[in-house]
């Protein structure tokens, strides 16, 4: 059980700034996940909340406690690795006791603590078995079973299903936040992959080239997200842009695109020069009354719903709409776009306009 | 033939690699037609900043596309592909997905791509065929296949997430010789019927599901991205176009 805080966390590799200044509160209990593309620092985060990367400046509390200059030994977490190192030549009992045993705990405590964790994940049936002739998936129970044995006040994975095939992946994935359901251990994950991050995640922080981009719980990071680069990386299809050269007021509730004026959620700050309007792909409609215009390019079914690709005047969208809805590539569509979600940006420097509606989520500072 | 596991000839650049087939004496393809047909193959897969590049020089992703586009540069009547996108990353496979499509479609070669992602079958294919221990299940339009499955097997190959399957017996209305009842996602009615309780709302940004315990099952659900729902409230659901299948898992019609 653990609060875990960083207070302007850095990290530099000789010239190259690895983590420029992170801040964020993971609480006691939570899945916290730490989400970007590979390079943007979220390992290297993580390695510095365990102890194996020493800050080159910056602050970590772990219950309150600020322990950045401390052995990982001294830290009380437990890390499980995207390559789950196992202890080849003894069996899995003996895996997982391990650091029971290294501890001086005595024999009987251990038999019960390693019986008890087996059970939790369903892996009682091959204790006595030599670990090498072990699938995948019973290896990463063994790899957990193991973290877990020693009841760390946290639990830190990095990239732990990143190995696994995408059928599996999802299936331990659900195995993995149920645990957590049941045992409520605050842990830290990092992934690439935002569709697990926002799977199971309760919060995420999304970072791209050491910086924290955004920081909170995954509906509001997909709503409302803070910058061009969050509202491209999560969602699947990822949000579309139309950008356009133009100026937006405090208080204007519309902006124009090619002379057609577009309704978006009332804004709280001026901008000028290229903007982009972000939309979501379920929040475009297709409307024969609207003035805004398209051509269909490409159609993809998906069962329940197909993506629809749509040239305009200012880039391609993506409209997530009901496979029941005709759609044939060529066809000129009007673009309805639901306007209390759309987010305008300043296409400079990626940066969210401030509105009425994202107010609460983004706020200031 | 385009392989899950590329192979490059080592020693060349991109543009060697690209244009050896058409080099084949055989072809006896005129220089600036090698020169604008690689140009244009390596523009659609966006590998033309790298043309120059040796093959080794290059990340996975882009040994692929240069692995595909050494199949388009020839203009075969039939491509043969294997998994041609799986070790590429999701932002580029779902890119190189429409610009497939878009490639058979304009040059009306017939392709036959094996896959084990749905996404892939259900968003490329004019047609499915369904293997089952190398035996064609089922074989028709994605849609077809998604909305008119004629096995379990079938059924659970497409759709995501999967479709629930549960004893007939859970639900009232089953008919005669029904042993499993077959409920996708989106077929489930939220708001009347019979009670489950929640177990997990999971929060995907565009949708939100729903793991409910009904009855002892586990059924996965979609509901509104906003729905206020949380674990352990209790819910009422009804089955809408379900599908019913026989002890030996073959559709009931």
């Amino acid at each position: 059980m653990a609060r875990i805080e960083i207070r302007n966390l850095r990290k530099e590799f000789g010239d190259f700034t690895a983590v420029q200044s992170s801040s964020f509160v993971i609480e006691d209990g939570e899945f916290f996940m730490l989400l970007g593309p590979s390079g943007c620092g979220k390992t290297t985060t993580l390695r510095m909340m365990a102890g194996l990367e020493l800050p080159t400046s910056g602050e970590i509390f772990i219950d309150n406690q600020e322990v950045s200059q401390k052995r990982a030994s001294e830290r009380d977490i437990a890390f499980v690795f995207q390559m789950f190192a196992l202890y080849p030549h003894v069996n899995v009992r003996k895996n997982i006791s391990y650091p029971l045993v290294s501890q001086g705990m005595k024999r009987s405590q251990v038999t019960e603590r390693v019986a008890e964790v087996s059970r939790i994940l369903g892996i009682e049936g091959i204790l006595d078995r030599p670990v090498s002739g072990l699938s995948g998936g019973d290896r990463q129970r063994v790899a957990l079973a193991r973290a877990i044995v020693r009841e760390p006040k946290a639990f830190f994975m990095d990239e732990p299903l990143g190995a696994l095939d995408a059928e599996f992946r999802e299936h331990m994935a659900h195995e993995l936040r149920s645990l957590h359901d049941r045992m409520g251990a605050t842990t830290v994950y990092v992934t690439h992959d935002q569709l697990e991050a926002m799977q199971m995640g309760d919060k995420i922080v999304v970072m791209n080239h050491g910086v924290v981009e955004q920081f909170g719980v995954p509906q509001d990071i997909y709503d409302w997200p803070a910058t061009m680069f969050v509202a491209d990386f999560i969602g699947s299809p990822s949000m579309s842009f139309l950008r356009f050269e133009g100026a937006v007021e405090q208080g204007g509730t519309s902006v124009e695109l090619g002379g057609i004026s577009v309704e978006v959620p009332r804004l709280l700050e001026d901008a000028q020069g290229p903007l982009a309007l972000g939309v979501r792909p379920e929040h475009i409609h297709f409307d024969d009354t609207a003035t805004y215009r398209g051509q269909v390019i490409a159609t993809e079914y998906l069962g329940t719903t197909q993506i629809v690709s749509v040239d305009t005047p200012h880039g391609a969208l993506k409209a997530r709409l009901s496979s029941e809805q005709p759609t044939r590539v060529g066809d000129a569509v009007g673009l309805r776009l639901d306007k209390r979600t759309l987010t305008v940006f300043d296409a400079g420097s990626g940066r969210a306009l401030i509105s009425e509606a994202n107010r609460e989520v983004l706020g200031h500072g | 033939m385009v392989f899950q596991q590329y192979s490059l000839y080592p020693h060349l650049t991109v543009r060697q690699n690209l244009e050896f087939p058409l080099k084949s004496p055989l072809l006896r393809t005129p220089k600036d037609e090698i020169e604008r047909k690689v140009r244009d193959v390596a523009e659609v897969l966006r590998i033309d900043h790298k043309l120059d590049n040796k093959a080794t020089a290059l990340s996975g992703g882009e040994m692929q596309r240069v692995s595909i586009g050494r199949a388009l540069v020839r203009n075969p009547s039939i491509y043969l592909m294997d998994e041609p996108l799986s070790s590429l990353d999701a932002k580029l496979r779902a890119e190189l997905r429409i610009e497939l499509k878009r490639i058979q479609a304009q040059s009306g070669a017939t392709l036959l791509y094996v896959t084990h992602d749905q996404v892939e079958a259900m968003t490329m294919a004019t047609h499915v065929g369904v293997l089952d221990h190398g035996r064609l299940v089922q074989f028709g339009p994605p849609r077809e296949v998604y909305e008119n499955p004629v096995s379990i097997y079938a059924a659970t190959r497409l759709g995501q997430p999967r479709i629930n399957l549960l004893p007939a017996s859970v639900f009232a209305g089953a008919p005669e010789g029904a042993r499993t009842i077959g409920l996708r996602p989106e077929h489930i009615v939220q708001g009347e019927g019979e009670e489950g309780s929640v177990v997990r709302v999971e929060r995907l940004g565009d949708q939100t599901r729903l793991h409910l315990d009904f009855k002892q099952h586990q059924i996965i659900t979609v509901t509104d991205p906003h729905t206020p729902l949380k674990a352990g409230d209790m819910v009422q659901i009804r089955p809408r176009n379900a599908y019913y299948f026989d002890a030996a898992g073959a559709r009931i019609v």
